[in-house]
């Protein structure tokens, strides 16, 4: 069922830092920029976290920055009460994984985290974690609801599924296919 | 000179006095009433033609009139604040374009006292003052030219007790009171006579509000290349017409106090907006006196005496030295009505001058800036969210024209502990995005180009 209200994003570094580039081919900034200007367009927010901001210094943009100015100036940040966020470290470091997987996850934990204390999605266009937290959705049933856009995924047109309502289709959460 | 002992941080006193409220209806696309609140720091932005200056100019207006050397009763049209030359430039019109018969200017002076004037077209006196309204310690009085010697007594039981210390008793009773017309005001007047002696008494309900305009520091968005040379002026309280005019006489006098605060401050700014370090003046003749600015942007050994005439440097320095002299000038609950600050302003300065604003709007002074630097703006909600300018004391208001029918719609906007300001119709952050945005796509679509040329 589509949404009508302000839905809590989590949007990684990574469509931050692909929205400002410019490529003859490659599709994805363009996609990433359409993507966060719907997501302001429509009057939702953005979560943001300590980790969240620092990723998002260390893989910024010009138009990043903007788009960050935007939502903070128009109150579309949401940032979740410290008790709020509930740590998956350990419930991850039980996923069977190899060393390099595992640091991967680990490393991009706080995106699960800061999701879960608000809506259920993160955009991003890591296809390798995408796979991984997948994965680890079998073991961890929490995981299972959180829808993950990702903007890698050439058929995946995240701005017109925002301005569409946002609807909470099961093949877009990370236990899409274990339920 | 008025001493300036209100130097410190503000109190609440100093942010509940003078002018705290706007209110314009009729006059150009300000059709109907809008109102803004003014703070010690009041922004006024929006597209151009949105009717930001309109909702001053009524008050430039009303300035202009008291300041005049003759009665120009009841509006002087064209002045050195405003230019017009006919009602109808800015009586505002209708869906078929035609001139509305009235304006009204309403303002509110501190947290109690109000006085709103409508002028327009009178049956007998062309265009004239309409009406007055004054509201003073809990009551509302309202004036017409018409209202005769009972009508006016009616209306204004205060005028009448204050009237009683003027006249005996014996003959209170007797006074004959009508309305006068005094320039773009309405006051009432008393008179007892018996042929020979003649005693008369005048109240003025606006007379606050004549106050506050006279005081009211004009700064234009074409300051003007005034040339090598300055006027001598006098520098009292007030500052009859545009300001710029008594920019060197304002340093020269800066020049003489023995603790040289206010030179020191001026340099400070011109320092911090990366312009020159140094601004004196030097009489040239009785009659007209030069700006002269240290050469370098920053001190350096020797360079004391390193100064050029200000038309010698970049027009920048000439543009906002009048806005660094009159904020520092300005007194606690003053108006300082400044348009375009940042013309000619290189970026970096446009950011640092919100620090200059910060500093006069803490000091309890009213600035109205009426702008269209996106950075300044930003520099603001930066120095709120650092905790360095409180958020009370600043308001936004955002200027939007109809396309239908052109009239404005005025948004205001109070910004939180972070800086923020929630729904607006539209910020330079949304103009800047889809510019960014625009050219993104563009040089991707510039790139693709590229490559099938190159096969």
């Amino acid at each position: 069922m589509p949404s009508r209200i302000s839905m809590r994003f989590v949007i990684d570094s990574s469509v931050m830092q692909a929205a400002g580039r410019a490529h003859p081919v490659d599709k994805r900034p363009k996609r990433c920029r359409g993507f966060l200007d719907v997501v302001y367009g429509c009057n939702h927010r953005v979560v943001v976290t300590d980790e969240i901001e620092t990723e998002w210094r260390q893989h910024s943009s010009r138009v990043a920055v903007m788009w960050q100015r935007r939502m903070r100036t128009h109150r579309k940040i949401w940032r979740p009460p410290p008790d709020a966020i509930e740590p998956l470290t350990d419930a991850i470091a039980g996923v069977e994984s190899n060393r390099r997987e595992q640091k991967l996850m680990q490393e991009d934990l706080f995106l699960l985290e800061a999701a879960l204390a608000a809506d259920k999605i993160v955009t991003s266009l890591d296809k390798e974690v995408h796979g991984l937290f997948r994965n680890a959705a079998k073991e961890i049933p929490k995981l299972r609801r959180v829808i993950w856009v990702d903007l890698d995924e050439p058929d995946e047109d995240g701005a017109k599924w925002v301005s569409g309502g946002v609807s909470l289709d099961p093949e877009r959460m990370l236990g899409s296919s274990h339920e | 000179m008025a001493s300036r002992s209100g130097r410190g941080n503000h109190d609440s006193k100093q942010q509940d006095a003078g002018v705290t409220r706007i209110t314009v209806a009729g006059f150009k696309s300000i059709r109907e009433e809008q109102s803004i609140d003014v703070a010690p720091l009041t922004i006024l932005a929006g597209a151009n033609s949105s009717g930001k200056s309109s909702m001053m100019q009524p008050l430039l207006l009303l300035k202009q009139t008291l300041e005049a050397s003759y009665d120009p009763a009841p509006l002087l049209l064209d002045g050195p604040n405003v230019r017009f030359t006919k009602a109808g430039q800015f009586l505002s019109r209708s869906q078929k374009g035609e001139p509305g018969g009235e304006f009204r200017i309403a303002v509110q002076l501190g947290t109690n006292d109000r006085v709103e004037i409508c002028l327009g077209k009178t049956p007998k006196a062309g265009f004239g003052v309409r009406r007055l309204t004054s509201t003073m310690f809990g009551n509302t009085y309202e004036l017409t030219p018409e209202m005769d010697h009972d009508a006016v007594r009616g209306q204004l039981p205060l005028a009448a007790k204050l009237a009683d210390g003027s006249f005996p008793e014996e003959v209170r009773e007797q006074c004959v009171w009508r309305v006068r017309q005094d320039r773009c005001f309405l006051g009432v007047e008393a008179t007892h006579g018996d042929g020979d002696h003649w005693a008369t008494f005048s109240y003025l309900p606006a007379e606050a509000l004549s106050h506050e305009l006279r005081n009211l520091i004009h700064l234009p968005a074409l300051r003007g290349n005034r040339g090598r040379d300055y006027p001598v002026t006098a520098v009292g309280e007030s500052f009859l017409g545009g300001f710029d005019a008594y920019v060197a006489s304002v340093i020269a006098q800066w020049q003489t106090e023995e603790a040289g605060g206010d030179l020191t401050c001026m340099n400070g700014d011109l320092e911090l907006l990366g312009l020159t370090w140094k601004a004196v003046t030097r009489r040239v003749s009785d009659a007209h006196m030069e700006i002269q600015v240290a050469r370098l942007p920053r001190s350096t050994v020797g360079g004391e005496d390193d100064l050029v005439n200000v038309a010698d440097v970049g027009i920048g320095v000439s543009q906002v030295l009048p806005v660094l002299v009159a904020l520092q000038v300005a007194r606690p609950g003053q108006l300082v009505y400044i348009e375009q600050p940042e013309i000619h302003l290189h970026p970096r300065a446009q950011v640092a001058l919100a620090k200059v604003f910060s500093r006069a709007a803490k000091r309890g002074v009213r600035v109205v800036v009426e702008t269209h630097s996106s950075l300044l703006l930003l520099a603001v909600q930066a120095l709120v969210a650092e905790g360095k300018l409180s958020p009370d004391l600043v308001k936004l208001h955002w200027f939007t024209r109809s396309e239908t029918d052109g009239t404005t719609r005025i948004d205001t906007a109070d910004l939180d502990e972070a800086g923020a300001f929630g729904e607006w119709p539209e910020d330079f952050g949304d103009v800047e995005w889809t510019a960014e945005n625009a050219y993104l796509n563009a040089a991707e679509k510039a790139l693709r180009r590229g490559m099938k040329d190159a096969k």
